[in-house]
């Protein structure tokens, strides 16, 4: 299913990703293939992909065989999405508390691209932080 | 003893909270008896100011009085009306700043630079394109314009060179470097005015892209100042709705048989990139539409440019916020309140 999305093996891998992306913004789904919670996210990845790749690409990282950023960024949830633009992290008001990632999976796919089309103008107007057009604040969490 | 009412005293003026703790000023002169002169026992009047060119201190307190005071405990406070001044203080020539102030003109003119440049964008647009071949950037255009030294790198190469030039018409040749030596400097100049104007993608601007911003200025400018004038109800939105919808149609008609025009001469593969360069362009100009409501029923108004939305959005048209989604994606509707349309002008 995510066998299109590249899939990031190192630390050192995922830094190059986050650092080397000039134009786009860099989205990353921490997680595990086999979780149910990530198989939903990498599904809607994968169908936004396409439509996404002038402005955003997608890797995946397996929190298990990378750990490295497991402390640094809090990953403890089944499936987080963090996103990057020029080596710098971007953060989104969700409504949901948590400005840092995206830590449930997203089924919705304009959902999803329509934030991260927010997240990429936000970033190349040089926010650090930008409002996701949904407020996600009822939805999953409660 | 005494001190211990001293001590008392500061502590409810403490708590008084008339000063915080680190302000230091000084009105704490009228709290105690300040020492009159008169009270100082033994001053003697000034007799002679010097003795043989050796400088005679008279006697009294009169000097230290204008810096300061004594408490009644004989404690001397310089007054703090001379603030503390850094070393750096003394090296300014006052007069110079005065100067710098009678004339705030000199300021405007350095302004100016920066203010006469909206105007001026229109001309380093249309100076750009003179110089700028279609389907070509800033940095290309400089290098073309520059470069063509850098291609000979070897001695053979540039041997090579010297004889072919020794055989062919030189003056022709130069001639055209060193227009295209004008070129390249007048190229930079403009580019680093738009730079200077905080437009910091100046060098990447392309042919297709000034004359597509050229193009825009004007109805954009427009549309700007329409909304002030009347614009109090929906139906004067509704009004306005018709208006921009035959602007935006005609935004819509004109860059893509310009652009097509322009690819016309070009190579195909050139062309390629034109036309998803002209689509980028397209993207770059979000349009919305909205309702008042977010019901199936409700009218949707629209489309508008994002620049217009921010006028609204920014001038309050929509208190409660209104419902709004981008034209070409179909997607849903989002609340405006969590839009910042400033993010797609």
């Amino acid at each position: 299913m995510s066998y299109m999305l590249q899939h990031l093996h190192n630390g050192w891998q995922v830094d190059q990703a986050i650092l080397s992306e000039e134009d786009r913004a860099v989205i990353i789904r921490f997680g595990h293939d086999w979780d149910p919670a990530c198989m939903v996210m990498d599904e809607t990845l994968y169908r936004c992909a396409e439509k996404m790749k002038n402005f955003a690409v997608i890797y995946l990282v397996d929190i298990s065989k990378v750990p490295d950023f497991n402390k640094m960024y809090e990953l403890y949830d089944p499936c987080t999405c963090m996103f990057f633009y020029r080596n710098k992290h971007i953060m989104i008001d969700l409504g949901t508390g948590n400005n840092n990632k995206i830590n449930w999976p997203m089924e919705d796919v304009q959902e999803f691209i329509d934030i991260v089309e927010t997240v990429y103008r936000g970033a190349r107007k040089g926010r650090g932080l930008v409002v996701s057009p949904k407020d996600y604040s009822t939805k999953y969490r409660y | 003893m005494f001190q211990d009412e001293v001590v008392a005293e500061e502590q409810s003026k403490r708590f008084k909270g008339k000063h915080s703790l680190d302000s230091d000023e000084e009105d704490e002169v009228d709290k105690y008896d300040v020492l009159k002169e008169d009270d100082i026992e033994g001053q003697e009047e000034a007799t002679l100011d010097f003795d043989e060119g050796v400088q005679i201190t008279p006697f009294n307190m009169r000097e230290e009085m204008e810096e300061g005071h004594f408490d009644k405990n004989g404690t001397y406070i310089f007054d703090k009306k001379d603030e503390v001044q850094d070393n750096w203080m003394d090296n300014i020539d006052w007069v110079r700043v005065k100067e710098r102030e009678k004339n705030p003109k000199r300021k405007m003119d350095e302004d100016s630079d920066e203010d006469d440049a909206p105007l001026d964008k229109k001309h380093i647009y249309t100076e750009m394109l003179k110089i700028l071949e279609p389907g070509e950037m800033v940095t290309k255009a400089l290098r073309r314009l520059g470069g063509n030294k850098g291609k000979f790198q070897t001695a053979s190469q540039r041997w090579k060179a010297k004889k072919l030039k020794g055989n062919k018409p030189v003056t022709k040749e130069s001639e055209a470097d060193a227009g295209n030596k004008e070129k390249l400097l007048e190229l930079t100049s403009l580019a680093d005015r738009l730079i200077s104007d905080g437009d910091m993608e100046a060098y990447e601007l392309t042919f297709e892209k000034i004359n597509y911003l050229l193009k825009h200025k004007n109805p954009k400018g427009k549309v700007k100042f329409e909304i002030p004038q009347d614009a109090d109800s929906d139906d004067a939105l509704d009004m306005f709705a018709e208006n921009f919808d035959e602007n935006e149609k005609k935004d819509k008609v004109e860059p893509e048989p310009e652009s097509n025009g322009a690819s016309n001469g070009k190579k195909i593969e050139e062309k390629g990139k034109e036309v998803s360069e002209a689509a980028e362009e397209d993207d770059d100009t979000v349009k919305w539409e909205y309702k008042w409501e977010n019901k199936e029923t409700a009218t949707i108004h629209g489309p508008f440019t994002s620049s217009q939305m921010l006028t609204w959005t920014e001038e309050n048209f929509f208190p409660d916020g209104v419902f709004v989604r981008k034209v070409d994606g179909g997607g849903e509707f989002y609340t405006s309140k969590r839009i910042d349309f400033d993010l797609y002008t």
